[in-house]
């Protein structure tokens, strides 16, 4: 019992208090770390071997090479289609996004009575679950009968087709997903009352108008803020897969221009058992997505402005 | 410092490990079936293994297996307990993640109910077991079911589930708009001239020419490819067992579909069908049953809903009308079946709930429930399935119903016939030639890599 006393006593004294705190916070962080290793890292590369098979999920996967991607980019349709899809929802849905949320947010910053009303009706939509939203939606923007088209009807006319001609399908979900927008709403109200009085004085002094001072003082004071919408808006719109999988059943009618990135991942992975595959898009989504942050990270520093001088 | 001291390692381990034990403890399943203690009454101490039964059933269907099951759970002598569990499933292809992920981790249910087009398909890829010895020692022969039905269960020779349920297809009328539209309902149409004139006179458009009740739908409910190009007398698949989607019927009849659709208009073909997008058209919410429609192509199991959700209308039904007159072979027979998944540890007893429910007792209860058919030949000999006047058209249209060609990728051309079906062809992206040849050339193409044909 002495020996065992004296050899941990001779341990901890090996060891700097450095260490011991170094041990103790990665055995309280082990079960997270775990979690991590387990259901994160492990899946993850576990992908990135059957990117290169022919798997279902079931049977043992066999070694194609790179047979996924050559015939994603080689004779797959839909690929391309799907991918013309995403990005071209992310190009147009997410400047609108941006511009939408910072003008909502502008004028609800006015003071005006009843403000917090007017805030909080901005930011109800976004707590509505996006499959409730989708499946009213549907009923919405259904053409010649839905609520959208009763505006139409009044002045005889039909009015636009919606999500059924490939048209206007795109548009319609760009549209929609404008509709919840309240948390960005919320994150560039914040930024706003965070933007420092004294330099909306010193600007007046100068006698500068309110575009002016808009453009010199609110922006740049907000472009963290528009730096963080960009990246997670760049990150949702490549994965955007629960409202058009709704409003559509995932068909990709018409003319494939509903068929989303992640949608289509989902079918081969799902309907048709193309695992392998499904990791290979799964693959490319996930390195397009790194590059595309990467690019917005780097050009942070031409555009983006810390009021604390750092950058 | 001294509290940090308090919290030491050896302290962080002692509670958690106190903590992992009394959580793996918790966790420790108690033994299946385990054998009751050998001094008391072995019966009564038996304690029961939990069978789950996943099922995407709703409504009326889920009612029915839901009393079907209690009545398994009395009398079954496997000490087994079956339960019912919803799972969501996407419909047409139906695709089932909740089913894949659990036999890819190996903790899949004892029963999945499976439609039947897609039992080969899962067979192939290693979700369901092969239950041929169990079938066989139960005597269980093609002899006993409709050769459809055996055949859909059966890959490469080996039973991989037991057949539920069929269902034939026709026309379906609402005899009271006919009346009020002037039309004589005690003449429906019988061919696809008059089926295109009662259309235009059962249609009602408002001011601005979009339709407030559809006439005919051509491509809604059960007015699918298969049932035009059978209607057509167009065949889907060869005695090679290639697929044959652009057989010269098939296409003609697509060509009819596509006339039919621009007569209407394709900007109303596609509003409803926009309109019934994420299941919004369901059970009551069915354009037919809310009278928005004022035909439409559809199965027995709409006899059913007839009952529950509109007693008091006055419906008829006859074939499909065709190009020369009736074609009461534009019916196909589908249906469901149920099937042990890969990776179920007790076969035995999962079979023996499985025969129960798809036997002769399960499946007449069910099918009476719900107005389907029994697959079982014997069972559709009962009487109760033509007493309804309505379902009765259906059961003599059974003997001359085709099926949908049984491929271990029924998914995919599930997919593909949709898309030519209900977009490229009516929206003219795709003549009715190119968009079933290419059905063709992809199915064929990936059944010839898999080894389909050899």
């Amino acid at each position: 019992m002495a020996t065992t006393v004296v050899t941990e006593g001779l341990q901890r004294r090996r060891l700097s208090q450095g260490t011991r705190h170094t041990i103790n916070g990665l055995l309280f962080a082990s079960p997270w770390i775990f979690g991590l290793l387990a259901f994160w890292i492990y899946p993850t590369l576990a992908s990135a071997y059957y990117s290169f098979t022919k798997y279902n999920g079931v049977r043992d996967p066999v070694w194609t090479g790179i047979a996924n991607y050559v015939e994603l980019f080689t004779s797959d349709g839909e690929f391309l289609d799907a991918v013309y899809n995403t990005v071209y929802f992310a190009v147009v849905s997410i400047p609108l996004a941006i511009i939408f949320a910072f003008g909502l947010a502008l004028m609800l910053n006015a003071k005006i009575r009843a403000q917090v009303v007017y805030r909080t009706i901005y930011f109800l939509p976004t707590l509505v679950p996006e499959v409730a939203l989708a499946l009213v939606w549907v009923f919405i923007f259904t053409p010649h009968s839905g609520l959208i088209a009763a505006p139409f009807r009044a002045f005889g006319s039909r009015g636009p087709c919606w999500l059924t001609c490939a048209e206007w399908a795109r548009p319609t979900l760009v549209l929609l997903a404008l509709w919840i927008i309240g948390q960005q709403i919320i994150l560039y109200l914040a930024g706003l009352q965070d933007v420092p009085q004294d330099l909306y004085d010193a600007a007046d002094v100068d006698g500068a108008n309110f575009f002016t001072k808009f453009l010199n003082v609110t922006v740049p004071i907000l472009t963290p803020v528009i730096f963080f919408h960009l990246v997670t808006s760049v990150i949702g719109a490549l994965n955007f897969f629960a409202i058009p999988y709704i409003m559509t059943g995932g068909t990709g009618f018409p003319a494939n221009s509903t068929l989303f990135y992640s949608i289509y991942l989902y079918k081969n992975a799902f309907h048709y058992l193309e695992m392998g595959y499904a990791s290979a898009m799964a693959w490319l989504l996930f390195m397009f997505t790194l590059f595309v942050t990467l690019f917005i990270w780097r050009s942070a520093r031409w555009w983006v402005f810390y009021a604390g001088g750092e950058e | 410092m001294d509290t940090q001291k308090m919290l030491s390692r050896r302290r962080f381990l002692q509670v958690s490990g106190l903590a992992t034990s009394a959580a793996l403890l918790a966790a420790c399943p108690a033994p299946a079936a385990a054998p009751a203690d050998t001094g008391g009454d072995g019966d009564a101490m038996m304690e029961t293994k939990k069978l789950e039964a996943w099922s995407r059933m709703t409504d009326l269907a889920q009612e029915s297996i839901k009393e079907i099951i209690d009545i398994y759970n009395e009398q079954n002598t496997m000490g087994v307990e079956l339960e019912f569990v919803y799972i969501a499933q996407t419909q047409g292809s139906q695709a089932d993640e909740k089913l894949l992920t659990a036999v890819a981790g190996g903790t899949p249910p004892a029963l999945h109910y499976a439609d039947r087009f897609t039992v080969p398909q899962f067979a192939h890829e290693g979700f369901f077991t092969d239950i041929t010895d169990f079938a066989e020692a139960a005597g269980v022969t093609k002899e006993l079911y409709f050769d459809f039905a055996w055949d859909e269960t059966v890959y490469k020779g080996g039973i991989y589930a037991l057949s539920f349920d069929t269902d034939t297809r026709a026309l379906w009328y609402n005899m009271d708009i006919m009346d009020e539209a002037g039309v004589d309902s005690s003449s429906p149409p019988t061919n696809l001239e008059e089926l295109m004139a009662v259309t235009e006179a059962l249609t009602v458009r408002d001011d601005t020419g979009a339709i407030t009740r559809y006439g005919f739908n051509p491509i809604y409910d059960q007015a699918w490819l298969y049932t035009w190009g059978f209607g057509f007398g167009g065949s889907f698949q060869d005695d090679d067992r290639r697929i044959t989607f652009a057989h010269p019927q098939n296409i003609e009849a697509m060509q009819f579909v596509k006339s039919f659709i621009d007569e209407i208009g394709v900007e109303d073909i596609d509003a409803m069908l926009a309109a019934c997008a994420g299941g919004n058209c369901r059970g009551e919410n069915d354009y037919f049953w809310t009278g928005q429609s004022a035909m439409t192509c559809s199965g027995n199991w709409k006899v059913a809903q007839h009952h529950r959700y509109k007693p008091d209308t006055n419906y008829g039904v006859v074939p499909m009308p065709g190009p020369d007159g009736p074609a009461p072979g534009a019916s196909w027979a589908g249906g469901w079946s149920w099937a042990v998944p890969f990776g179920y540890d007790d076969v035995e007893a999962a079979f023996d709930a499985c025969f129960y429910l798809c036997g002769p007792e399960g499946q007449l209860k069910y099918n009476k429930d719900t107005f389907h058919i029994p697959t079982i030949k014997s069972a559709a000999e009962d009487p109760f399935f033509s007493e309804d006047p309505l379902h009765a058209v259906f059961m003599e249209l059974l003997p001359v119903s085709h099926a949908r060609p049984p491929i271990p990728l029924g998914s995919k051309l599930w997919d593909l016939q949709v898309k030519a079906f209900r977009d490229e062809i009516p929206h003219g992206l795709k003549t009715p030639e190119e968009a079933l040849t290419d059905i063709d050339e992809e199915i064929n193409a990936g059944l010839e890599e898999i080894g389909f044909f050899s």
